[in-house]
């Protein structure tokens, strides 16, 4: 049986046997390349659920601020989401049944469009891992594998590190040749090509926020954007407003993020925003040997002290 | 309404105003029409100054004081007062520190200098638009101690404390109170020896009704503030009804089980069932359950069956014990650095080689003319093991060892003339009352001093005799010398019920491990801590002498502040605003003090959000560093007081 | 000793003043049934399950190390068949700990 009529097999028995209000899954509308989140409450719905590689959000940004009691179907990446959130206080562990699904990686649709030179698909077609676009002028055959968005080139996490339903086995390990290999190459390079790299890619934003409410772990009531009182950052496009946001948010992720790329897969303007979360990601475990959401009850590096912390940053 | 501000400049007899331009200053502030009255002086801290500043505030109808001077630091509790003289919340005061930050540091800059001034002053104007008129917080403060740890300094503590009339726990963790000074045979630089004046004072504790003695207790838990501190502590189990024993010793012959004796640092060996210590106090037997051969099932229980007055009870279990303390004492000592770590000293290795405790325990028991072991003619100790060694980490000088290697060496010289003992160190410190002289003294009876480090000890595997190798640094001399034993002058170092305590009040610990004193010139025996204080080795390495005076000193400022009845807490402290925290309680993981508690706060939505208390919160800020969507601030230095002194700037 | 590697390294120096009772073990190793009470209950560890079968086709216990026996019996307590005792030597020998 494949993992989506298992999926709905399980949708259709929580919401039967009334063990959870709604299912949050994902459903396909017919969109190319694309899934939307779906909320589904009446058991007979479950068929709408569809698992594929275009299962891109991620859901646990549906979970916070909640009182029912939800299933919720998650990635990997996703279950460490839902474990930084159970962490902080935003989700009770047993209000959330979680669907566990292992996963072999989710296209990023504009590294499709930039392959296609931006030509416009009217229609896609999975099959066993090849995708069939077409356009009005062209038709394509591409692999699955060749599309994969870049969190999850680099993935350590494909199976679920909590849930209470695994669809499907454990998938192996990812073989990750150089998970920092991007990074390690700014790293490397000089103030000024760094400066000059972040000015490109954060001059692209235009305060949509769409990467902050993609994004899990921005649950808070108030952004420190919209705040003014006192204002802490410009709203404006400007560079040196747009840079201060994307530092602050990045910061605010430390020892938190779990690296699901949701933050610029929405993204509008191609931003590099993973290049600030991953970097930060990469200190956190080399200096603390953290990573986040792979434990229940486990403190943010952050917001405890050891005596044998690195304290190098002394002079 | 808006405010009435009154601006001092002031001129520091000079200090200031030699390099700022006080003229400048004072003109730049003028023109807001919050500013009433801008006025410079010679010394506004003077009591002209002062008066100055009282008339002003009921002349002119000030509602806040700008006071462009020196460090807050220096005289800003002089101010305060005035305010508070004046009817005025001494907090919203503000101090331009145009001194220390200014024209002192400035003094070639004068120009430049008067620009900072100028700026400093409007930031605290700025400020003080923005100031609350906070109230001290009031806490009523009864009079119970808690002190833990029952070493000299605890012993000392208590009983000043109870005799003074206060209600004290003292909680000691081990069977018996008396700590270290318990196992030493006599004591630099007079050699009384330590039982016999120590035990009197062991012997008051339980007999003082102000004090509950817990021994065999460990502190479980302390939440809290002065005045309102919940102590947790779990009591073992001890089988024996000290009432009923008799000392009889018969349970010692009957049980079986014989494991290594703590009091004796391993040297002997006691039973399951044992008498801690001969001074021990409270003196009643004990039965170890670690080591005896079982309780549940009952494996042997031979014990009981000689124990005529029926003393032993297998039937009892640990306890929990909840009580309410005003101030606490934390006296939980030190331990001695493990010198196994020290490879080439063969500590653990060679039977002859013992650390300075084990020799303590051995001159003790020659002492009483039972010697445990020949320990042979030519003895040796090495100094500073583990002290002043950044090999390992510990680089402070443990204070006592010259001391009581020099008093080790008298003792042994005396005990049995013919000997030849070597003291090999690194520098000699005799810098307390009596130790020079004493120094002197044990050089004339024929202790030789040999400066230098011993670079390693070997065994010849028959005769167990050791060949140390040392360079003396004086001669400049390579010695091989064989010696019948070597004793090894063990540093003093942080041990791991102070860590547990430390962790428990969130009290912070210095560069050497040993617990951090509040000012260690002005406030050598308080923390940071409202109502904790520090007695003894806790603080760090110190002699008997020393650990007393410390007792009697944390006793005092136990005493000063519980005599007042009540407690005023600062009222600068952290607010959540309720409406943006979203309770991810990443502010209650970081505060050191424990102020913050993510509660329920709606019961009807389920909402969660930080709650402050604020007699425990210290007003540090943290938290609000923290706080990713800026609910958590503080009240008196607000994020909005700050930003607008930077755009002032 | 117990707490060897521990803070107590060294054998104590009046050790061999101390007397404990020798215990001696007698086990019927055809009436086991391989319960293994006395193993695991033995507050000294002394024994262990032997390689051999007995005639019920059980493995009986065998002493691992009878100087730490001090015959404290239990063995002979917990026993559901009756297979296992101890008897204190009287031997004036001292011995370790
Ligand atoms: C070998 C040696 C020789 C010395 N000779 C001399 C000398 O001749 N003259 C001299 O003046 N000084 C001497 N000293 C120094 C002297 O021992 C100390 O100054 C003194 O013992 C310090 O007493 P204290 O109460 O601070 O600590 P301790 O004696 O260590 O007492 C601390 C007590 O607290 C208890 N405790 C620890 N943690 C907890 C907890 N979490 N809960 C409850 N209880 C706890 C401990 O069990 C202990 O009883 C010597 C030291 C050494 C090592
Ligand atoms: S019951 Fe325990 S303490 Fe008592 S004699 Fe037996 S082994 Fe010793
Ligand atoms: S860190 Fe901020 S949002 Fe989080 S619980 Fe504390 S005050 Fe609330």
């Amino acid at each position: 049986m494949d993992l989506q009529t298992k999926l709905r097999q399980e949708a259709r028995k929580l919401l039967e046997e009334k063990l959870v209000d709604v299912v949050i899954g994902y459903e396909d509308e017919g969109a190319p390349l694309r899934t939307t989140p779906c909320f589904i409450t009446d058991p007979q719905d479950v068929d709408r659920l569809v698992w594929n590689p275009f299962c891109d959000h991620n859901l646990a940004r549906y979970l916070t601020a909640r009182k029912d009691k939800a299933a919720v179907v998650a990635k990997g990446c996703d279950t460490r989401a839902i474990v930084v959130l159970i962490n902080e206080n935003q989700i009770e562990r047993k209000n959330v049944n979680i669907l566990g699904m292992p996963c072999g990686g989710i296209v990023d649709r504009k590294k499709i469009y930039n392959h296609l030179k931006n030509g416009d698909v009217r229609e896609a077609v999975l099959k066993d891992k090849v995708i069939t676009v077409k356009g009005l002028e062209f038709t394509a055959d591409l692999m699955v594998d060749d599309f994969l968005a870049d969190c999850c080139l680099s993935c350590r996490h494909r199976n679920p590190v909590l849930c209470d339903v695994q669809i499907g086995e454990n998938l192996p390990p990812l073989d990750v040749k150089d998970e920092y290999k991007k990074i390690k190459q700014l790293e490397e390079s000089t103030s000024e090509e760094r400066w000059e790299y972040f000015r490109k890619t954060l001059s692209k934003c235009i305060r949509c926020y769409a990467c902050r409410e993609a994004c899990p772990l921005c649950y808070c009531q108030q952004c420190f954007t919209d705040q003014n009182f006192p204002a802490w950052v410009g709203k404006t496009t400007d560079i040196s407003d747009t840079i201060v946001f994307h530092i602050m948010r990045a910061f605010h992720t430390t020892g938190r993020c779990v690296d699901c790329g949701a933050c610029e897969r929405s993204c509008p303007n191609n931003v590099d925003i993973r290049m600030l979360t991953k970097k930060i990601a990469k200190d956190v475990k080399e200096l603390f040997g953290d990573e986040a959401g792979l434990q229940l009850e486990e403190k943010a590096p952050l917001s405890f002290y050891n005596e044998d912390d690195p304290q190098d940053f002394i002079k | 309404m808006a405010p009435r501000i009154g601006v001092y400049v002031c001129h520091c007899g000079g200090n200031i105003s030699e390099v700022v331009d006080i003229q400048k200053v004072m003109e730049s502030l003028e023109g807001p029409v919050d500013v009433v009255q801008i006025k410079d002086h010679e010394h506004i801290c003077s009591e002209v100054g002062q008066k100055l500043i009282l008339n002003d505030i009921k002349e002119n109808k000030l509602d806040r004081v700008v006071i462009a001077a020196c460090s807050p630091q220096f005289q800003g509790i002089t101010f305060m007062k005035t305010m508070e003289h004046a009817g005025l919340s001494p907090y919203v005061l503000e101090m331009a520190n145009i001194r220390e930050q200014c024209s002192w540091p400035h003094y070639d800059y004068p120009q430049e200098a008067t620009k900072k001034a100028i700026d400093l002053t409007k930031m605290s104007l700025a400020k003080a638009r923005l100031d609350i008129p906070l109230e001290k917080k009031v806490i009523p403060i009864g009079k119970r101690v808690l002190i833990i740890g029952g070493g000299i300094a605890g012993i000392q503590a208590a009983l000043d404390l109870g005799d003074a009339g206060f209600q004290v726990y003292l909680v000691e963790k081990d069977p018996s109170i008396g700590g270290k000074m318990a196992q030493l045979s006599k004591t630099f630089p007079t050699e009384d020896c330590a039982a016999c004046i120590l035990s009197p004072k062991m012997a008051d504790v339980p007999n003082n009704p102000n004090i509950k003695l817990m021994t065999s207790t460990e502190v479980k838990d302390i939440s809290g503030y002065i005045g309102n501190y919940q102590v947790t502590v779990t009591r073992k189990a001890l089988y024996v009804d000290p009432d009923k024993c008799t000392c009889c010793d018969k349970c010692v012959e009957a049980c079986p089980v014989t494991v290594p004796n703590e009091y004796d640092e391993g040297l002997t060996t006691r039973k399951a069932i044992y008498l801690p210590s001969p001074i021990a106090v409270p003196h009643s037997y004990i039965l170890d359950d670690k080591t005896c051969l079982g309780l549940f099932p009952l494996a042997c229980s031979k014990c009981k069956e000689v124990c005529e007055p029926n003393a032993i009870d297998y039937d009892v279990y640990p306890t929990e014990e909840k009580f309410t303390v005003d101030t606490i004492i934390v006296a939980t000592g030190f331990d001695i650095y493990d010198a196994r770590q020290k490879r080439v000293y063969g500590l653990g290795k060679y039977e002859n080689v013992f650390n300075a405790l084990e020799m303590e325990r051995m001159l003790a028991y020659a002492g009483e003319g039972k010697p445990l072991k020949d320990i042979g003619n030519r003895i040796a100790f090495i100094q500073c093991v583990g002290s002043r060694d950044e090999q390992v980490e510990h680089e402070y000088c443990s204070r006592v060892c010259c001391m009581y290697a020099t008093k080790l060496a008298c003792l042994l010289n005396r005990e049995r003339p013919g000997k030849e003992i070597y003291i090999f160190y690194t520098d000699l410190r005799a810098y307390g009352k009596g130790f020079e002289e004493y120094y002197k003294r044990a050089q004339s009876e024929g202790i030789k001093y040999i400066r230098g480090r011993v670079a390693e000890i070997l065994e010849d595997p028959k005769t167990k005799k050791l060949t140390l190798r040392a360079e003396d640094t004086l001669s400049r001399k390579i010695i091989e010398s064989e010696f019948n034993t070597v004793v090894l002058s063990v540093g003093l170092i942080p041990n791991e019920g102070t860590r547990h305590v430390a962790g428990l009040l969130g009290l912070s610990r210095s560069q050497d491990g040993f617990l951090k004193e509040a000012h260690l010139k002005f406030r050598p025996v308080d923390t940071l801590i409202e109502g904790v204080f520090l007695a003894g080795t806790v603080q760090g390495p110190k002699d008997i002498p020393d650990s007393v005076a410390q007792a009697g000193a944390a006793s005092s400022r136990a005493i000063s502040l519980m005599n007042k009845g009540v407690y005023e807490a600062e009222p600068i402290t952290a607010q959540i605003d309720e409406s943006i925290c979203i309770g991810c309680g990443m502010c209650a993981d970081v505060c050191a003090y424990k102020a913050i508690e993510i509660t329920v706060v709606d019961a009807h939505t389920g909402k969660k959000t930080a709650v402050v208390n604020e007699f425990l919160c210290k007003g540090c800020g943290t938290c609000a560093a923290t706080c990713r969507s800026g609910a958590a601030d503080v009240i008196g230095v607000s994020d909005h007081q700050i930003s607008k002194m930077i755009e002032v700037m | 000793m117990k707490n060897a590697a521990s803070k107590y390294w060294r054998i104590p120096l009046d050790a061999d003043r101390v007397k404990t009772p020798k215990g001696k073990i007698h086990i019927l190793k055809e009436r086991c049934k391989g319960c293994g009470f006395c193993i695991e209950y033995c507050p000294r560890d002394v024994l262990e399950f032997s390689d051999e079968f007995n005639e019920k086709a059980y493995h009986p216990p065998r002493v691992k190390d009878e100087k730490l026996c001090l015959c404290c019996h239990l063995c002979e307590l917990v026993c559901p068949e009756y297979a296992i005792w101890s008897t204190e030597e009287k031997d004036e020998e001292l011995h370790h700990p």
